[in-house]
């Protein structure tokens, strides 16, 4: 088992090397800092400017001070446009609002499709199965940002407009934070997570009950039938650890679009995550805080690779030996 | 042997059992495309069907706005049609409605008799197909005078109106006699037939500085305003009609770039082995270790303030969609890759590809007569949801500011201006985008479900 996990975790290190690369260097393509400063600034500035983040140094230079920087933790640099604080600073603080939307949101969009899934495949073929797979293929067909526009507006504005209940509010807003973790998540973060719910559940729910419905039809559920077990120990013993696999590498593969989402439902409700924080700083030109967040969210993309393939070789011992 | 070429040629799409029976007995078996069982699957799937004349229809029409002559010009979706945030369908004969309307054009002559040099003025003024008739300044001024008249009028009879419905209204809340109530109400009726004369007579004043469009123009300006208009007065209907070009364009490009580059290279890692397949799937693996997003966000970041004009086109690369090519191409054939490659490993070891070698055939040979026809399904169906992927995503990049560059409409650009709108419960804008994008999307999804019905004897359904 371990030599399996230590094999992928040194696989894995020449891809994220190149990434780091390839982020540098491209960023590097169109000078960042003739595109920071004005263009009337003169030689030395450009000169102080660069010299101040290493940039007169050799590409190779830059990239192991770099790779130094990821390892060690250690983000000092200034931001070039909060000027007054390092990269660290602004990142740090904008790590904790991502992860309140990304976890429940994957969670309760597996969990939840899962449960929908079943409930499709045990009436296959009848009215419920195919009212829940037209409703899924109509999910699909509509755009994210219509999601969480007619999201936002019934359920923060129209909710509380027609009904009086203020439940949800319009956008992330620090000051008015009431201290009290459970109520401002749910105030704050629970509507974004529910609309991620929602856009994913048309992919997964269709997924997922492929997967279920394949799996009902081998010959380890006929046995375990013809030996007596009831449909509940069929269902959730036999069926869903075998169907753990595909399930596994459909998380996976949600991992992108998560990403994704949340940046989008962070600018849309204003959360200061690391998706909206990218945005805010690459529009600024902050070539520091740019180039550290993409190497950031490649290492937490590579580690959740990983932590996919161990999950993958508990789940079936097979794994391991190919 | 059983793929060796027959030399036949494709024959007519039979569908008759008889043809079915005479094959089972053994007689000529014919084997044209529409003869494969997959083929006469799918094309007996009636919303299979459907679904690809919707999708053919679509690109009918985005191939009509982009050659000449334009079916839809870019003029002409960025002139104004009339005052803004017109609500569209049976609500544009709403009488407010149609008092703004008749405002702004009475407005519009106003604005242009007051310019320095009011005669270009005048005839430069032009909402689509409706322009100011062509009549002397002085004539102009007194027709707009008299449609200021009709408009003062209009005004006072409308203030009678509204009194008359509210005095029923306190008539009503004190429990008046049936008979005063009866009255009141006869008075409300009056009025708004007063009201209705009121404002044709506004109308027909309009109607002679601009006159009503007739014939096919009648129709086109109706369609314009099908939709209503969004802020700046635009017709929504074209606006949407037009970017059915701008997502057809990008999921293309996309889309056949990724499945073209997915084929061939997730083919030679799955065919060839060794050393082909470590690379290529380590190139998929480090390209798809960045989410498209933030590949596009560092695009963006460098072509932002890039002077590099692209040859051709002579426009700055940050004025074109080429960013946006970019960043869904390097992610999306990633999807093919993986399946082709799979595919083509299980293929490897058939037996018929096995008597394939044996017989002396090239790996090329192999590749174009014996793998590709059995990976096309996969092609189409990765190629759909490539095309899928590339125009949701096309929403997304354009609400963040990095999508289709200023000036060219697009469902994403629509649904961005929409939203400030969807507050105040116009929802015109964003339901036309929407609704185009829907129907181009679940079209492509039901293409793919069918696909895969007829094609994968795996699949269950």
């Amino acid at each position: 088992m371990w030599s399996y996990v230590v094999r992928r975790v040194l696989y894995n290190i020449p891809i994220y090397l190149v990434i780091v690369m390839v982020v540098m260097a491209m960023l590097r393509i169109n000078d960042p800092v003739s595109a920071y400063l004005s263009k009337n600034a003169t030689e030395a500035e450009r000169a102080l400017k660069e010299a101040e983040f290493g940039l007169d140094q050799p590409f190779f230079v830059q990239y192991f001070q770099m790779l130094k920087s990821i390892v060690t933790l250690d983000f000092s640099s200034k931001s070039w446009y909060q000027e007054t604080n390092t990269v660290g600073q602004v990142i740090g603080p904008s790590i904790l609002p991502s992860l309140k939307i990304t976890i429940p949101a994957l969670l309760f969009s597996t969990l939840i499709s899962i449960v929908v899934a079943l409930i499709a495949a045990a009436n296959r073929g009848r009215v419920i199965d195919r009212g829940l797979m037209f409703i899924a293929v109509v999910g699909m067909s509509v755009s994210f940002l219509v999601f969480i526009i007619l999201g936002q507006y019934f359920g923060a504005f129209w909710l509380t407009e027609k009904t009086g209940v203020d439940l949800f509010a319009v956008r992330y807003d620090a000051d008015r934070l009431s201290g009290n973790f459970a109520a401002d998540w749910v105030k704050y973060f629970l509507l974004p997570v529910m609309i991620s719910v929602v856009v994913s559940m048309g992919y997964d729910t269709r997924f997922y009950r492929t997967v279920i419905v394949e799996q009902t039809n081998a010959d380890y559920i006929r046995t375990a039938k013809a030996k007596g077990c009831s449909q509940a120990r069929v269902m959730f013993i036999h069926l869903l650890r075998n169907a753990m696999i595909p399930i596994i590498t459909r998380v996976m593969i949600t991992m992108p679009f998560l990403i994704v989402g949340s940046l989008l439902l962070e600018v849309y409700f204003s959360i200061p995550g690391m998706g909206a924080t990218l945005l805010t700083h690459m529009q600024n030109k902050d070539f520091a805080v740019t180039q550290t967040i993409v190497a950031i969210l490649a290492a937490i993309f590579i580690l959740s690779n990983i932590l996919t393939d161990v999950l993958y070789a508990i789940v079936d011992p097979r794994v391991r030996l190919s | 042997m059983a793929q060796q070429p027959k030399g036949t040629k494709p024959a007519a799409p039979e569908e008759q059992p008889t043809d079915l029976l005479s094959a089972r007995a053994g007689a000529h078996r014919p084997t044209g495309f529409f003869d494969k069982p997959g083929v006469r699957k799918f094309v007996r799937n009636r919303t299979g069907m459907a679904s690809l004349m919707v999708i053919s229809l679509f690109v009918i029409v985005a191939v009509a706005i982009a050659i000449p002559p334009h079916l839809i010009s870019l003029d002409q979706v960025q002139s104004r049609v009339g005052p803004g945030t017109q609500p569209g369908f049976g609500l544009a004969s709403d009488p407010y409605s149609r008092i703004e309307v008749a405002e702004f054009f009475l407005g519009e002559v106003e604005k242009a008799l007051d310019s320095s040099e009011p005669e270009a003025a005048l005839a430069e003024l032009r909402f689509a197909e409706r322009s100011v008739k062509a009549m002397s300044v002085e004539d102009v001024e007194t027709a707009l005078d008299s449609g200021y008249e009709a408009f003062d009028l209009l005004d006072e009879v409308l203030i009678e109106f509204e009194d008359a419905e509210i005095e029923v209204e306190e008539l009503e809340d004190d429990g008046a006699e049936a008979a005063e109530l009866a009255d009141a109400r006869a008075a409300v009726v009056a009025a708004r037939a007063e009201f209705d004369t009121a404002l044709l007579a506004l109308e027909t004043e309009v109607e002679k500085l601009f006159p009503r469009p007739t014939g096919w123009d009648a129709f086109v300006y109706k369609l314009r305003l099908v939709a209503g208009t969004d802020r700046q007065g635009r017709s929504i209907a074209f606006r949407a009609i037009y970017s059915i070009k701008t997502a057809t364009q990008i999921g293309m490009v996309t889309a056949l770039f990724s499945i073209i580059v997915g084929a061939v290279l997730g083919g030679a890692a799955g065919f060839f082995g060794g050393l082909v397949d470590h690379a290529v799937v380590w190139l998929y693996s480090t390209l798809s270790s960045i989410p498209y997003i933030i590949w596009l966000i560092v695009i963006a970041f460098v072509f932002r303030e890039s002077d590099w004009k692209v040859p051709l086109l002579g426009k700055p690369v940050s004025q074109t969609l080429i960013p946006v090519y970019i960043a869904f191409s390097v992610t999306l054939w990633v999807g093919t890759c993986r399946v082709i490659r799979g595919e083509a490993m299980k293929i490897k070891s058939m037996d018929y590809i096995q008597s394939a070698v044996s017989i002396g055939a090239s790996p090329f040979r192999i590749l174009i007569r014996h793998v590709l026809p059995n990976v096309m399904y996969l092609l189409f169906i990765n190629f759909s949801l490539a095309f899928v992927a590339a125009i949701k995503g096309e929403v997304i990049l354009s609400y963040l500011g990095l999508g289709v560059p200023g000036g060219q409409p697009s469902w994403g650009v629509m649904i961005r201006d929409s939203k400030e709108d969807v507050v105040l419960g116009v929802f015109w804008e964003l339901g036309a985008a929407t609704l185009m994008m829907f129907i181009l999307v679940y079209a492509f999804n039901i293409l793919s479900d069918a696909l895969q019905d007829a094609f994968d004897p795996k699949h269950v359904g």
